[in-house]
């Protein structure tokens, strides 16, 4: 009885070890690979774009820049397009998914995001000489609102000025 | 192509994603568009990991506290979002 509950212990102790020792976390790969895989899209700035020298940058791209440099690795941009972006990094062929991306509950499903690193949104403009001042002027009766049908910014139009629509 | 449309009078304002408006800018006269101050909705950015992944994820909100604090973050923003000040560099 004794050396029965003797060798599951000792089996238990094993077993805890040699997981400890066997798991590799993704930082680990990074660091052994020596690369930090980005997917990314090239949609033009301000977040990833190839600049008139032929050079890949942008507010995401030298962000991704300066992890690989803060992780001491080379830091790795495979294109892809937008609806490629989550299956190559479900497919693991990149670490971290690096684009102007909201952290919706349906992607969330799919992917975990990290901490927000900005905030952006719908805003209203006009030309420099209108005499629309405020929101409150924008929601005057006869007036026009130019938006990107199907866009975020169609639904906010919507919701925020609803005699345009 | 909605900024055309406002500066040409086809319409009477324009509503779209703030960093869209403020990147399209470059392309047209400085100071021809004003923008309202605030936004219509907020809309949070993130960068993505697998779900098999938390010590990435972890390391990845760690270093937006880090350069949160130290003002990188709030340099990079400003620099390529807020601003059209990357133009006359790239």
């Amino acid at each position: 009885m004794v050396r029965s509950l003797f060798k599951g212990l000792v089996v238990a102790v094993l077993a805890v070890a040699l997981a400890s020792v066997g798991y590799a976390g993704t930082l680990d790969e990074i660091a052994q690979r020596g690369e930090l895989r980005i997917a990314c899209q090239t949609q033009g700035p301000p977040f990833s774009f190839i600049d008139k020298n032929g050079q890949r940058t942008g507010s995401s791209v030298e962000l991704c820049k300066m992890m690989a440099e803060e992780m001491g690795v080379k830091v790795v941009f495979l294109d892809y397009d937008w609806d490629g972006l989550i299956p190559a990094l479900l497919a693991k062929k990149a670490d971290v998914l690096a684009a102007d991306m909201t952290p919706t509950l349906k992607r969330a499903m799919k992917v975990a995001f990290s901490n927000p690193f900005m905030y952006t949104g719908s805003v209203v403009f006009v030309k420099k000489d209108s005499p629309l001042k405020t929101l409150e002027d924008c929601k005057k009766p006869g007036l026009n609102v130019a938006v990107l049908l199907g866009s975020t910014g169609e639904t906010d139009a919507k919701n925020a000025f609803p005699r345009r629509t | 192509m909605l900024i055309d449309a406002v500066l040409k009078g086809h319409a009477d304002f324009g509503v779209n994603d703030s960093s869209a408006v403020v990147g399209q800018l470059a392309n047209f006269p400085p100071n021809s568009v004003r923008i309202f101050p605030g936004m219509l909705t907020k809309t949070p950015l993130a960068f993505a990991v697998r779900y098999d992944s938390p010590d990435l994820v972890e390391w990845i909100n760690l270093f937006f506290l880090t350069t949160s604090l130290d003002g990188r973050l709030e340099k990079n923003l400003n620099y390529w979002v807020n601003t059209l000040d990357w133009k006359k560099d790239h």
